[in-house]
């Protein structure tokens, strides 16, 4: 956990602050999303509510369709909301930052720079010296286990490998929430696990704050604290569901009692809202 | 016919009058060299490739021994080849080379500038695309070669209707090509850099326009082609040397000879500029490489 002070979070104004504002967290209210998809309305989010504390991880499950990625895209300041308000510790959004880490389902490295150069790319905004920006790289590059990577380029890794570069530039500024779109939508079986398993390491290593969208519900038991259940057309918070599993999880829950009955029970509310 | 009719038959088909089973394979084997996409070993490459090129040369020999009358003249290869090598001792050919060459790079220097910065505005803005869309998409089906007399009567016969002629003729495909580029970086790669602390101007440069260069390398490859046909025009017109000019003078002369030799000359500056753009192409977007 990330248990700062008050004091801190006003003398260091900036994104260089970043891990120590995280006071109150992501609060999302009666948040409104209409598309004009020709000359029609069409709502994607009607009335979210919303809440993320500090170091949680929280996930948000539904199905295609639900405004899942709009909800997100919103947090990151990416797309503007038709009515209601998103706030970060009481700041209101207005535009994508680097204090909104975010990570696509598609592959977005930057396919001309090195690991270590698409890592650095979040920093280069940042009046940090050389060395400093090197330091934080390298270290980054440590947390996502791909040191020996650092002068590669994206493709010649793989799907997985991929998207930990893409985690630990997201990570590099040093985000006060870390959004995750589908992150392992695009990857196979075997290594979706290993990367579950890798993003739950991470978050115990960092504290980030993660808000983290997915279809797959077993994902999201086995790695979120709290599971917002989401409606489709148009998206709405059906439920919110707390995991009864401490932070020190292995695979065995995924066998536990509970485990399966709770995806029972999402299974049922995510084929109740789909209308066929 | 039932089923066990149908069975019987096929039975019976795999089995040779003696009873021993006829062995006849199963679906039908292709020819190596007539697949559908298919890949072909490298001597059969090589060994067609060589045998394209000799196929060509037979048919223009015998095009200039055979076919060829005193009205229709043809010269053989070899006859091809001494008039080229005259015309480079004399250095016509050089001192022509450069004339073209120059009016090119000026010309084609400008569409690309123009090329560029207005297809990246359109690919990136949709305002702009929406302020010149459909401007461009009237001008362009003007053909450009119509312009010609209208430059000759505006610019006089100096170089400047030349690498007008040039730069209209060439600036909307770049344009257009360039947009089209600029358009396929994917969003989320800007989505990323916005949510990396990168403004606009800091996406457009470091994300947008990294992305697009080796596309944009490409387009001009692709377009160097039309700057040459635009230039032979000018100067089959108007010019008191280049190449064109002097396939325009050989023709008074009725030395055919030589108008093959300009003509080669044309397709092997049109090969090494492609081959140069390509290594320019792969040389600065190593990530691009096909």
């Amino acid at each position: 956990m990330i248990g700062i002070g008050v004091a801190d979070a006003g003398d260091a104004p900036g994104a260089a602050a970043a891990s120590v504002v995280a006071e109150h967290g992501l609060h999302i209210h009666g948040l409104v999303k209409d598309y004009r998809v020709r000359r029609e309305e069409r709502r994607a989010l009607d009335g979210v509510d919303l809440h993320v504390e500090p170091g949680e991880f929280v996930a948000i499950v539904g199905a295609s369709g639900c405004g899942k990625s709009t909800l997100l895209r919103i947090v990151a300041g990416l797309e503007e909301p038709t009515s209601g308000t998103v706030d970060i510790d009481g700041d209101p959004i207005l535009g994508p930052g680097p204090d909104r880490g975010m990570v696509f389902q598609s592959y977005t490295l930057f396919p001309w720079r090195s690991v270590a150069e698409n890592v650095a790319f979040g920093l280069e905004g940042m009046s940090m010296g050389r060395r400093r920006r090197a330091e934080r790289v390298e270290e980054l590059l440590g947390v996502v286990g791909l040191s020996t990577f650092a002068k590669s380029y994206p493709n010649e890794l793989s799907g997985g490998m991929r998207q930990r570069v893409a985690i630990a530039r997201a990570l590099a500024p040093t985000p006060d929430i870390l959004l995750l779109d589908e992150p392992f939508g695009a990857l196979d079986a075997q290594t979706r696990r290993a990367m579950q398993d890798f993003l739950y390491t991470v978050w115990r290593r960092t504290g980030t704050t993660i808000l983290f969208v997915t279809h797959d519900i077993d994902e999201a038991l086995y790695l979120a604290q709290r599971i917002y259940v989401f409606s489709s057309h148009p998206g709405r918070v059906q439920t919110c569901i707390d995991v009864p599993f401490g932070p020190s999880r292995g695979t065995t829950i995924k066998r536990d009692r509970r485990f399966l009955d709770l995806r029972d029970e999402i299974e049922d509310l995510l084929e109740s809202s789909i209308s066929p | 016919m039932t089923t066990t009719d149908v069975e019987a038959i096929r039975v019976s088909g795999g089995v040779a009058p003696g009873g021993t089973r006829r062995r006849r394979g199963r679906g039908r084997r292709q020819h190596a060299l007539f697949r559908l996409r298919g890949e072909i070993p490298l001597a059969a490459r090589i060994a067609l490739a060589v045998l394209g090129i000799a196929a060509v040369f037979a048919i223009w020999w015998i095009a200039a021994t055979v076919w060829a009358t005193d009205t229709v003249l043809v010269p053989t290869p070899p006859e091809t080849w001494t008039a080229g090598v005259e015309l480079w001792r004399s250095g016509d050919l050089w001192n022509d080379f450069v004339a073209s060459a120059e009016r090119v790079l000026y010309g084609y220097s400008i569409s690309m500038a123009i090329g560029i910065v207005l297809g990246v505005a359109i690919g990136s803005f949709r305002s702009a695309e929406a302020f010149s869309e459909a401007q461009i998409g009237f001008l362009r089906y003007i053909p450009a070669t119509a312009l010609t007399p209208l430059f000759l009567l505006w610019l006089g016969i100096d170089e400047a209707p030349k690498i007008a002629l040039i730069v209209v003729g060439t600036v909307f495909f770049n344009i257009l090509m360039t947009a089209d580029v600029v358009r396929n970086v994917p969003r989320d790669m800007i989505s990323s850099a916005y949510t990396l602390g990168a403004g606009r101007i800091r996406a457009l440069c470091r994300v947008v326009l990294p992305h697009s260069w080796p596309g944009i390398v490409d387009v001009a490859r692709i377009n160097l082609a039309a700057a040459w046909l635009m230039l032979v025009v000018a100067e089959l017109l108007a010019a008191q040397n280049g190449l064109g000019y002097r396939l325009v003078r050989a023709q008074r002369f009725r030395q055919v000879d030589v108008m093959f030799a300009i003509l080669i000359v044309f397709a092997v500056i049109g090969v090494v500029s492609d081959l140069g753009l390509r290594w320019l192409r792969n040389a600065t977007a190593k990530w691009a490489r096909p």
